[in-house]
Formats: structure tokens, C-alpha cells, sequence
């Protein structure tokens, strides 16, 4: 593992981001903010997208980046830095699942999986009443769009995002979800089936 | 699951990716399964890429010295009350010991000048009698001849018999054990 505490270590490390974090480890505030304008919209892209509260996803995007400020003495540039930024982000995401499952339990039995409760498609299609003769306004299929990934797994929608936003490998995936990159290949194969099953009958009418 | 993978361009097996190409150039119903397949994962450009304000960043940064003032003033007050307290707990250490050691040495210096007559009451207060006896031979001469005798007394000499018909028990000093009969002046 590479350690990058001094400036002629600083210059052997390849990825840039890594290396304003090796500023911002040795105090340099301005690296700190650099990297901020940069991550920030990926993070929350992510987060909100993950999580689905707008609110809540600022909230936590400016966690993740205090905690990234926060473990700066123990960073070693080992890995790349959006590997170790999207780590945190996917813990955080997790804890926040976790800290609202209960709740977000009761909401979603009492709305789809009764017995009167309208299936996730059924709930699309409802959603794609009005116009679905004709083009979809641009806000439907956004919506149409958000609630189908909002039905993946959890894990599904997290490997799902990396990989589309980001445009991350299994492998880096992998390492950000703590899992390795045959389970990232079955958790994205499910997630694209889910997604085809969920979204085809809206090919056409785009 | 293959088949996304060839798509996200992750197969490992080149032989294998070979073959799905294949596959999907023969096959339309793969095919098919292809395009919507890549269509799906084309909608999903429509999920909001919301943005934060410009100032997040100094936000951001202005909420760190914030919590690290806080945490530097916690640290502080800990430090301070963590100081008292241990300077407290010293003191009352120090003067706890010094009372004990005070207490100790009082009591191993100071002698009770009223112990010693406690512990020799009995000859104290036969004092002049214990003096008019000469010598100790004496004492076992009058003992023999019993001359001192109350009617009745039990004395080492007097056999069970005599001592079971009514007679009162012998003189007992305060330890309760049985004293000698001082010797008349």
C-alpha cells in the first residue's frame, strides 16, 4: 500500500482527485473545497436517487463529505478516491435505509402489495394513463423512469446507479459495496431484467 | 446473465462473448432481448441529476470549523473539569492520609496512664496486704492449717462431700476467677 504523506510521494500518485486529498490530509482547505465542487452533484445525484428524499439526500451528500473530512488522516491513496467517496456514500445510503425501514415499510404496504393495492406496473401504467395514446410528456417518463428504479432491490439500485452514473466497473462496484464482482454481475442482470420487465410496455409510446 | 455483462463490455471469457455475438446476430428473439434490454438502460438518462447551490462547498466547509470549535470547546470543558475534579479527589486523598497518619501516630505514641492500674486492679487495691506477707512460704502455712476458714468456705483441701452441704461459693475477682483470701492486717 502506497502512503503519500510527502510531496515526492504526492507526485507518484495517478489519480488527481487522490491527490488533493493528499493536500487535504496535510491541511490544504482549498483542496478540500475543490474536491467538494466536484463530488458534490455526483454524490447527491446518487444519494437522492438511491434514497428518494430530496432532503434527506443533501442532508447526508454533506455528511459524506464530513466524513471524508474527518478520516483525512487516515486516508492512504491506495484506491482510487471515488472508490473510497462512493463507499462512504453507499454506507451512508444503507444506514439511512435502515434508520427509516420501518416507517417506509408501513407506507409502502398500506399503498401497493394489499390485496387492493395496485401492482408496481399496474401503478405504472396508471401513471402513463393520460397520454400514453400519444407521446409522454418528458416529466412522466421521469417519473415513470424513477419509480421503476425506486422498486429495485436496494443493492440492485445502488450497483444500478454506480454503474450508470458513474460509469463504474463490477470490480469498483464491487469493492464499494464490500462484495465481489461475480455477485455485482448477478445484483446488475437482475437489476436490468427488473428494469426491462418494468419499462417495456413504454418503449413504444416514447 | 451473460448477457448484460457482454453488454457493459465485462465478460471475461472471450470465447464466450464470441459466441453471444453470434448468438444475438442469428437469433432475433435475442436480439430483441437486446434492444430492449440497452433501451431500458437508456431511459434511465431520464432519472434528476439534482444540483446543490454553488455555495455548498463553503457551506460546507464553514459547517466543519463549526463542529470543530464545538468539539475543541467540549474538549476544553472536559479538560478543565477533568482537572478539577482530579486536583479534588488529590487533595481530599492528602488530607484523608494525613489525618490517618496523624490518628496512627497519636495512638502508638500516647500511652493511657489508666490502663496499666485497669490491668492490675486486683493487686493494686491488695497492695498492703500483698506487703505485710514476708514470703510466700507463709502464705502456704496458713493455707494448711486453714486459720483463716469462714465457717462453710470451700477451700483446695475441702472434699466434695463438705463442699456439697451448703456451702457459699468462694470470692471471685472481677475476672470471675476464684481470688486468695487477703490475710488478716
Amino acid at each position: 500500500m502506497a502512503t503519500a504523506d510527502s510531496p515526492s510521494k504526492e507526485s507518484l500518485i495517478v489519480d488527481p482527485d487522490a491527490r488533493l486529498m493528499v493536500q487535504v490530509k496535510q491541511g490544504d482547505e482549498s483542496a478540500f473545497e475543490e474536491l467538494v465542487e466536484k463530488y458534490q452533484n455526483r454524490v447527491l445525484a446518487v444519494l437522492y436517487n438511491a434514497i428518494g428524499s430530496r432532503e434527506e439526500a443533501e442532508d447526508l451528500t454533506q455528511d459524506v463529505f464530513l466524513r471524508v473530512f474527518r478520516a483525512r488522516h487516515g486516508y492512504q491513496p491506495a484506491a482510487k478516491f471515488s472508490t473510497w467517496i462512493f463507499t462512504i456514500t453507499n454506507n451512508l445510503a444503507m444506514n439511512a435505509r435502515r434508520s427509516r425501514k420501518h416507517r417506509r415499510t408501513v407506507a409502502i404496504e398500506a399503498r401497493d402489495s394489499g390485496p387492493l393495492g395496485a401492482r408496481p406496473q399496474e401503478q405504472l401504467v396508471q401513471a402513463a394513463g393520460p397520454t400514453a395514446s400519444g407521446q409522454l410528456q418528458s416529466s412522466e417518463v421521469a417519473e415513470m423512469v424513477r419509480e421503476a428504479v425506486a422498486k429495485l432491490d436496494p443493492r440492485q439500485r445502488m450497483a444500478v446507479l454506480l454503474n450508470k452514473f458513474e460509469d463504474l466497473g463490477y470490480a469498483e462496484i464491487a469493492q464499494i459495496m464490500d462484495t465481489t464482482p461475480t455477485a455485482i454481475k448477478s445484483l446488475l442482470s437482475r437489476a436490468r431484467t427488473n428494469l426491462r420487465e418494468m419499462l417495456e410496455p413504454y418503449l413504444d409510446v416514447i | 446473465m451473460n448477457l448484460v455483462a457482454f453488454l457493459d463490455g465485462e465478460l471475461a471469457d472471450d470465447a464466450l462473448g464470441q459466441r453471444l455475438e453470434e448468438k444475438v446476430a442469428q437469433s432475433v428473439s435475442v436480439r430483441k432481448e437486446v434492444q430492449a434490454l440497452e433501451k431500458t438502460w437508456g431511459m434511465l438518462d431520464w432519472l434528476p441529476h439534482p444540483e446543490l447551490p454553488v455555495d455548498f462547498a463553503s457551506q460546507t466547509v464553514t459547517r466543519i470549523h463549526s463542529q470543530q470549535l464545538r468539539a475543541e470547546m467540549i474538549e476544553g470543558q472536559f479538560k478543565y473539569w477533568t482537572t478539577v475534579t482530579a486536583r479534588a479527589i488529590a487533595w481530599a486523598a492528602c488530607v484523608a492520609a494525613m489525618v490517618v497518619a496523624g490518628f496512627a501516630s497519636l495512638r502508638y505514641a500516647w500511652r493511657d496512664p489508666t490502663r496499666e492500674l485497669i490491668n492490675h486492679l486486683e493487686i493494686v487495691e491488695n497492695l498492703e496486704t500483698y506487703l505485710a506477707i514476708p514470703d510466700v512460704k507463709f502464705l502456704d502455712d496458713i493455707s494448711r492449717i486453714n486459720m483463716f476458714k469462714e465457717p462453710g468456705e470451700v477451700t483446695a483441701e475441702t472434699p466434695a462431700s463438705e463442699e456439697s452441704a451448703g456451702a457459699a461459693p468462694a470470692p471471685q475477682g472481677p475476672s470471675g476467677q476464684p481470688t486468695a483470701t487477703p490475710a488478716p492486717k
